[in-house]
C-alpha cells in the first residue's frame, strides 16, 4: 500500500494538517481531529474515501483477532479467514444498513468465514501425521499442552453458537452484555451456551489423568 | 454427559464473577478449568497485523463500494428524465415499427402451428351462379324385352366385360327386364347375357359395332345431360 496516499486520504490531506488516528498503529494512518466512529468511516468509504477502510480493518483485527484464531483453530487459518471476511465486507459495504453497528455486521461475516475455515481445516488435519508435531520436552510443558488440547477438543464438541459464546466470554473475557450487543442474542441464552461449553470442557479435563 | 461432569449453578455463577465460592467437591475441577483456560489463552496467536496490509493490497484493484452502491441506487431509485419531443417522436415511431415488424414476423412464423388441421372449419365450396356444375356420372336405364328369358344380365366396357354381368330385374308380366346404372360421360359398348349364355345386343341402342370376334356390341354415347342419340 502506498504510504504517501494513505497519509493524505482523498478530501482530507490538503484542507488541514492531519493528526494520527487514535487507536491505530504507528503513524501511517492519519485522520482529522477526534477519532472517527465506525459509522462515520463507513459513510466516508461509501462516499469514495476508500483508503479509510483501513481504519475498520485495523479496529476489527484488533478486536476480533483472538476470537478468529480461536474459532478458526489455528493462526494461518484465522489470518486467511479474516482477510477473506474483510474483502467480502468491503464488497458488500453498501448493504450494511446500520453503519454505526459495522462491527456487529462484520462479526457475522467473520464468524461465518471462521466456521467454514475450521470445518475445512478439520478435514485436512485428519490427513496429517500427528507424529510430525514438535514434541514438548518438559513435564510442565506436556501438562500445559494437554490442558490446551482439552480446550480444543471441547471446542470441537460444541455447536457453532456455543463456541462463539464460550470464546467471547472465557477466552476474550467480554461481559455478557457486550456479547449480547455484538451477537444480538439475549443474556440468558448466552449464559446457557457458556454453561454448556464449560460442562463440555470439564468433561474433557476429567479425561486427563 | 453425566451430572457429575457439570458445574452446578453456584459454580457457574462464580465463574461469571458472582455468587459464593464453589463447594470443595467442585473446587479441584474449577482450578483445573482455569488452568486449562490460561494455557489455551497463552498459546493462542491472534490474527497478525500483516493481514491489514494484505487486505488493503487485495482491495486496491477492486471497484469501490461507492461505485457498487451507485450502480444499485441507479436501478432502484426514481429518475427525472428530460427528452426532446422530436427525439421522443422518433423513438415512438421506431418502437411502433419494431412492434409491427415483430408482430408480422410472429404471425408468419406461427401460422402452420397455430392452425392445426382439426381446427380448420369445413366450409361448403362456393357456388358461382350461373355456372353449372356438371355431373361426372349420368344415370342410364338399360331395358330388354324378352318374355321367355329366365334371367338377364348386362356386361360392357363400363364393368370390364365381367361375367356373369350386372343382373337386370324383370318388371311384372310384360317380359321387360331393366336396370339403371350411373355411367361416366363418354362412349360405352355393352350387351345383354340372356339365361347366362346367350349374348344379345340391345335392339334399342342407337349404334351397333362388330367386336372383331364375330359378335355384335351395342354402343351408346353418354353426354352430360344423358344419352346422345345420333
Amino acid at each position: 500500500m502506498d504510504r504517501e496516499r494513505l497519509a493524505q486520504p482523498q478530501g482530507l490531506g490538503r484542507r488541514r494538517r492531519l493528526a494520527p488516528l487514535p487507536g491505530t498503529s504507528g503513524g501511517g494512518l492519519v485522520a482529522e481531529g477526534p477519532e472517527l466512529s465506525d459509522g462515520e468511516v463507513v459513510r466516508r468509504v461509501l462516499a469514495g474515501e476508500t483508503e479509510l477502510f483501513r481504519i475498520l480493518v485495523e479496529r476489527c483485527r484488533r478486536d476480533f483477532g483472538r476470537y478468529a484464531a480461536s474459532v478458526a483453530g489455528d493462526p494461518d487459518t484465522a489470518n486467511d479467514a479474516m482477510q477473506e471476511a474483510f474483502i467480502r465486507a468491503y464488497d458488500a459495504l453498501a448493504t450494511c444498513r446500520d453503519p454505526d453497528r459495522f462491527k456487529s455486521w462484520f462479526f457475522r461475516i467473520l464468524t461465518n468465514r471462521c466456521h467454514t475455515a475450521r470445518s475445512k481445516r478439520r478435514r485436512e488435519v485428519t490427513l496429517e501425521n500427528p507424529s510430525m508435531q514438535a514434541p514438548d520436552r518438559t513435564e510442565h510443558r506436556v501438562e500445559r499442552r494437554e490442558l490446551r488440547e482439552a480446550i480444543e477438543a471441547a471446542l470441537e464438541t460444541l455447536t457453532p453458537e456455543q463456541r462463539e459464546a464460550f470464546v467471547l466470554k472465557e477466552v476474550e473475557g467480554r461481559t455478557y452484555e457486550a456479547i449480547s450487543e455484538l451477537l444480538g442474542v439475549g443474556v440468558d441464552a448466552l449464559k446457557m451456551r457458556v454453561y454448556r461449553a464449560r460442562d463440555a470442557l470439564r468433561t474433557q479435563l476429567r479425561g486427563i489423568t | 454427559m453425566t451430572d457429575a461432569m457439570e458445574f452446578n449453578e453456584s459454580t457457574q455463577h462464580h465463574l461469571d464473577g458472582a455468587g459464593t465460592p464453589p463447594a470443595a467437591a467442585d473446587r479441584a475441577d474449577l482450578d483445573r478449568y482455569r488452568e486449562a483456560l490460561a494455557a489455551y489463552r497463552e498459546a493462542l496467536t491472534p490474527v497478525s497485523a500483516a493481514v491489514d496490509e494484505r487486505v488493503m493490497a487485495a482491495l486496491a484493484g477492486r471497484h469501490s463500494p461507492a461505485r457498487r452502491r451507485a450502480y444499485w441506487h441507479w436501478f432502484v431509485e426514481p429518475h427525472a428524465v428530460s427528452v426532446r419531443p422530436a427525439v421522443a417522436a422518433a423513438a415512438i415511431v421506431l418502437l411502433a415499427t419494431g412492434l409491427l415488424a415483430t408482430r408480422a414476423w410472429l404471425a408468419n412464423r406461427a401460422l402452420p402451428v397455430a392452425q392445426p388441421i382439426a381446427a380448420v372449419p369445413t366450409l361448403p365450396p362456393p357456388i358461382h351462379a350461373p355456372d353449372i356444375v356438371l355431373p361426372e356420372a349420368v344415370l342410364v336405364r338399360f331395358e330388354l324385352h324378352d318374355p321367355n328369358a329366365t334371367r338377364v344380365a348386362l356386361a360392357g366396357s363400363f364393368n370390364g366385360w365381367a361375367s356373369p354381368g350386372i343382373p337386370l330385374v324383370k318388371g311384372g308380366a310384360t317380359g321387360s327386364w331393366s336396370v339403371t346404372l350411373p355411367l361416366p360421360v363418354g362412349e360405352h359398348q355393352y350387351g345383354f347375357i340372356v339365361n347366362g349364355k346367350s349374348w344379345t345386343p340391345d335392339p334399342s341402342a342407337p349404334a351397333q359395332v362388330d367386336d372383331g370376334f364375330g359378335r355384335t356390341n351395342s354402343v351408346i354415347v353418354v353426354g352430360p345431360r344423358g344419352v346422345i342419340n345420333p
